[in-house]
């Protein structure tokens, strides 16, 4: 095989790939989770889970929430520019985010937060 | 502790040896599964041994990634930059003395940068506030001044940058793909380097052991400007190495590949050395071995970066060591082994873990980062623009 059809092969990989991958972005969700099946089989993946806000804790650039659901209860990090002022203790949210481990305890990196109607 | 803290040091440099010599294996592999093992690991040793494996590691991968880079033209990340003028000395029988330049490079930076660690941490903790809100911005000039470097090709360069970048969003937004970088990376930077060398099929010629000839001003020069650029690149998201080698030899009319060498083996050392200064002062991880350090640690004392410190010395004394005997090794067996298999087996592991840790969709991603990996190779233009994969996403993270 000479380079130019190499080429041409590994753009037309690329490209193709990386729409492919864009489409699978677009229609893949994250899966809802119940608190209490969060393992450490689902860190560095992203999950949904909802629940209550039990406890806030206000940092300089982040806000450390304790959400509940009626499984078990979780830290939740909002890290950017989330609706923080309506973050209040008692009301109901849906995150999604990343599960990471933090000194041996599981926590959501949030990407998204939406606050609940039925709160 | 003082013998656990030697002998976590003596294991990462055991461990620096593997990474550093197989492309495609990179120290971010190792620490993490020194993570997921950590619960195990952590009845038996402290979280400090454990960062130092790491570091050691880590130190003694960037004095070594340096053989595969030149003597099978198969470098990582931090290494693109050094193939042509490492190989160019490789052709003429100067494998052994190319390889020296960057470990004697190395260890002139980890002693310059040490010395002036206390002026860089204030000054890094000072700086980073000021320009935080400026990263994006920063970014945005930096990747058009890399781009605008390229003599001819910058449309190519612009082209690649912008795949990659898009390619790198898509990746580490995936909800279901474990470990991103993995595929990510070895697929833009190892397999595809690997690939090439199995379709181009070259020839070395045997080998001569010269000892590298200094030229005291120059080298003096070249570490001093890669401490500078290093420390410019090593603190802020997406920008490593190859960024920090362009930026650092841009005040430079002509290099000689003897300096250019010297330059690319201190920026990677200072590079990975600045990441731990970072973690400690401004509480940000810029290597993912230092984001495994900070997730064992959690919060680290002025102690313990001291440690660090030590460790990082001792480390880079015993890599030099190590990379001198091992360049010797690589020389006589350079001409006899058949590298094309080699590179097959590499290949092949490479895959498999990707296949473990990252799943099927691991295994796709690596397959399209390989093929865009390679489009650099055949048009003959520079691989740090396919860091676009990472700074890119950092672009839009802090814009949007």
């Amino acid at each position: 095989m000479d380079k130019a059809n190499l080429l041409n092969i590994c753009l037309i990989i690329s490209i193709i790939g990386i729409i492919s991958l864009l489409l699978l972005l677009e229609v893949s969700q994250p899966e809802y989770y119940q608190i209490k099946d969060i393992t450490k089989k689902q860190v560095d993946t992203q999950i949904k889970i909802e629940g209550k806000i039990i406890s806030t804790k206000d940092l300089p650039g982040i806000l450390i929430l304790d959400v509940k659901d009626n499984s078990s209860k979780i830290t939740v990090i909002a890290f950017k520019d989330f609706p923080i002022k309506e973050l209040k203790n008692g009301i109901s949210i849906e995150t999604i985010g990343k599960v990471t481990e933090y000194q041996r305890q599981l926590e959501i990196i949030a990407d998204e937060i939406k606050i609940k109607n039925d709160s | 502790m003082i013998l656990e803290l030697f002998i976590a040091i003596l294991i990462g440099c055991f461990f620096g040896i593997i990474t550093g010599l197989t492309p495609g294996i990179h120290i971010n592999l190792v620490a993490l599964l020194a993570f997921s093992a950590s619960p195990f690991l952590l009845q038996f040793i402290s979280p400090l041994s454990i960062s130092v494996f790491i570091i050691a590691m880590s130190i003694t991968h960037t004095f070594l990634d340096a053989l595969p880079s030149i003597f099978l033209g198969a470098p990582d990340a931090d290494q693109a930059l050094s193939v042509l003028p490492g190989h160019r000395l490789l052709h003429q029988g100067r494998g052994y003395e190319a390889v020296m330049l960057t470990a004697i490079g190395s260890l002139l930076a980890t002693i310059a940068t040490l010395i002036i660690v206390p002026i860089l941490i204030p000054l890094i903790k000072i700086g980073y506030p000021l320009i935080q809100k400026y990263i994006p911005y920063i970014l945005i000039l930096a990747s058009i001044f890399l781009i605008t470097k390229e003599k001819k090709l910058k449309a190519w360069a612009l082209f690649i940058f912008l795949l990659s970048g898009v390619l790198g969003i898509a990746v580490l937004n995936l909800p279901t793909l474990k470990q991103p970088l993995l595929p990510l990376l070895s697929g833009l930077f190892g397999t595809s380097i690997l690939f090439m060398s199995l379709f181009e099929k070259t020839k070395i010629p045997p080998q001569t052991i010269t000892a590298p000839r200094l030229d005291k001003k120059e080298t003096a020069k070249m570490i001093s400007s890669g401490v500078v650029a290093s420390s410019l690149c090593g603190f802020l998201p997406g920008l490593g190495s190859a960024q920090a080698a362009i930026l650092a030899l841009t005040p430079f009319k002509k290099t000689t590949p003897e300096s250019f060498l010297i330059l690319i083996g201190a920026i990677n050392t200072i590079v990975m050395i600045i990441s731990f200064i970072a973690i400690y002062t401004i509480d940000k991880a810029r290597s993912g071995s230092v984001v495994i350090i900070s997730k064992i640690m959690g919060s680290l004392t002025f102690s313990d970066f001291i440690i660090f410190l030590i460790a990082t010395l001792i480390s880079a004394v015993i890599a030099f060591y190590l990379t001198k005997g091992l360049s010797l090794i690589f020389s006589k067996l350079i001409t006899k082994v058949n590298y094309q298999k080699l590179a097959l087996a590499i290949i092949i592991l490479v895959t498999s873990v990707v296949l473990a840790l990252s799943g099927p969709i691991g295994f796709i991603v690596l397959f399209i980062s390989t093929a865009l990996g390679i489009i650099p190779s055949l048009v003959g233009v520079g691989k740090n623009h396919m860091m676009g994969c990472l700074i890119l996403p950092v672009i839009l993270y802090f814009l949007l």
